[in-house]
């Protein structure tokens, strides 16, 4: 997987405990053509800072034009955003 | 004792480039020249990290892009990241302070660690310190140099030693082998000037420093003789204070201005906002001060400086700015000034005080517009502090500031909140 760390409008599940889990979200490709995706299954989800950054990386999987793929989310926990990060 | 000295290697650059990788960027900063400085459009283009390559091209930390860029004409420039920086800091600080409760943080990129107790529950010091150097590279994503000794100083030159991403022990047995050998220069507190005057009577090593006759030292470089030939056989009994009780010495506020001023009235609206922020400061931390210091750069980079103890305390923004400027027109004869910096030591705290019978009190006292009040210019300061506090350090000016480029509060990153590289002496 390639890191792309692209910002994408997410909707997501806040439970009373545990981590937030990704619904569904959506990117722009450089055309400017959107695409939304719903995120299947979230396969782990782990707590990281690299850098002192704290972020919560999910490896999630998605059936996309039929074809099922394997991807990484990314929530920046401060700045309370979410990212494509690899795919 | 254990004592460990924790240096994040390349910190800025390193972090930088971290931050970097994780965007999506495909090349390692660390792994080419490379270096991070300031704009060179406001003036303030100097290197102030630079990479192991960059280094190896001769390229120094403080000097100006243009002089490294002769050195090293592809070197790469990135700006600076400071709420980056803090957030690694923190981050490097909460992985020690698993490790023990004492810890100082004695700049943005190093920290003291007293191990001595800790040994009980993580065992052996060499084996923690992998471990810790182990969770900062893959934890944090950057490289620390560990150095063990028994002292700080002895901890912070093993940690010195070879770089990046090493761990040396400097034990007092070691001393003879691992450090006498160094160059006078490596020596923590030799600077430039020192080290020229060690080798104008012929030393040159920290083995022929410690081998020096004390008397001799005393007489050549005074008290700072005692310290540096003890430094040398290795000898330090500060121990590792945790921040929160460290007296701070000195607030200093300086600015580089994006033109030479050379207006009198100009350079005393940059002074008073160097003093707004400085006092400001002061305030915050509790603490009077009785030492107040101006320095300038001038357009050709000589620097001067004037300095005045005074009998009494003062934090009041005024009174520091009164004598602050009296230093100015004291010692500036002109010329153009391209960096101006104003700083305060000799501190008492708030809640001491020293009452002279020489205070100026007839200065204490501001009338108020209108009500035919006077009000003390100590609560005039508190007010215009807490104002700040609440709705920005632009909320509320003195009138000189109006329609000009100057702000109300120069000086300082992250609004004056930053620890900075270097560190403060042990």
């Amino acid at each position: 997987m390639k890191i792309v760390a692209k910002p994408v409008d997410a909707i997501a599940v806040f439970k009373g405990s545990g981590h937030p889990r990704p619904y569904k979200f959506r990117f722009r490709d450089a055309d400017g053509s959107g695409q939304e995706v719903r995120v299947d299954q979230v396969i782990s989800a782990e707590e990281r800072r690299v850098a002192g950054i704290q972020t919560i990386v999910y490896d999630c999987q998605s059936t996309v034009d039929g074809v099922q793929k394997r991807y990484q989310l990314k929530y920046l926990v401060r700045e309370c955003r979410w990212e494509l990060y690899k795919i | 004792m254990i004592i460990f000295h924790i240096d994040a290697n390349t910190a800025y650059l390193s972090w930088s480039a971290r931050a970097l990788l994780e965007r999506g960027a495909t090349l390692d900063l660390r792994t080419v020249p490379s270096a991070v400085g300031g704009s060179q459009a406001s003036r303030h283009g100097i290197v102030l990290a630079k990479s192991i390559p960059a280094k190896k091209h001769g390229v120094k930390t403080g000097e100006s892009l243009f002089e490294a860029r002769q050195k090293c004409p592809d070197l790469l420039v990135i700006s600076p990241d400071y709420d980056l920086y803090m957030g690694c800091s923190d981050a490097m600080y909460s992985i020690l302070a698993e490790y023990s409760p004492v810890i100082q943080r004695y700049s943005i990129d190093e920290c003291f660690l007293d191990y001595t107790a800790s040994a009980g529950c993580f065992g052996d010091a060499l084996a923690a310190a992998a471990d810790i150097q182990r969770r900062m590279r893959c934890e944090l994503g950057f490289t620390v140099n560990i150095g063990i000794s028994s002292n700080k100083l002895l901890a912070k030159m093993a940690s010195e030693m070879e770089k990046p991403d090493r761990i040396h022990t400097l034990f007092p047995e070691e001393i003879p082998e691992k450090m006498w050998p160094l160059p006078v220069s490596e020596l923590f507190m030799v600077g430039r000037a020192t080290a020229k005057k060690l080798a104008a009577i012929n030393v040159r090593t920290i083995g022929e420093l410690a081998a020096m006759d004390r008397r001799q030292l005393v007489a050549m470089l005074k008290s700072h003789g005692e310290l540096i030939g003890q430094y040398a056989r290795g000898i330090d009994s500060t121990p590792v204070i945790p921040n929160d009780r460290i007296l701070q010495k000195g607030i200093g506020n300086s600015m580089t201005i994006f033109y030479d001023v050379t207006d009198r009235s100009e350079l005393h609206a940059y002074l008073l906002s160097l003093c707004e922020r400085a006092s400001a400061r002061l305030r915050g931390q509790r603490v009077r001060a009785s030492l107040i210091s101006v320095s300038f750069r001038t357009d050709v980079f000589a620097s001067r400086q004037h300095q005045r103890q005074l009998s009494l305390y003062t934090d009041r923004t005024s009174e520091i700015y009164r004598i602050a400027r009296m230093l100015v027109d004291e010692c500036w004869m002109g010329e153009p000034v391209r960096q101006l910096g104003v700083s305060l030591g000799a501190f008492s705290r708030t809640d001491q005080e020293q009452l002279s019978v020489f205070d100026r009190t007839d200065q204490e006292r501001l009338p108020v517009f209108g009500r035919g009040e006077e009000l003390e210019s100590r609560s005039v300061d508190a007010c215009v502090d807490d104002i700040r506090a609440r709705y920005g350090t632009d909320a509320i000016m003195r009138g000189v500031f109006a329609n000009t480029t100057i702000k109300p509060m120069e000086g300082g990153v992250n609004e004056g909140q930053f620890l900075m590289m270097g560190g403060y002496g042990l």
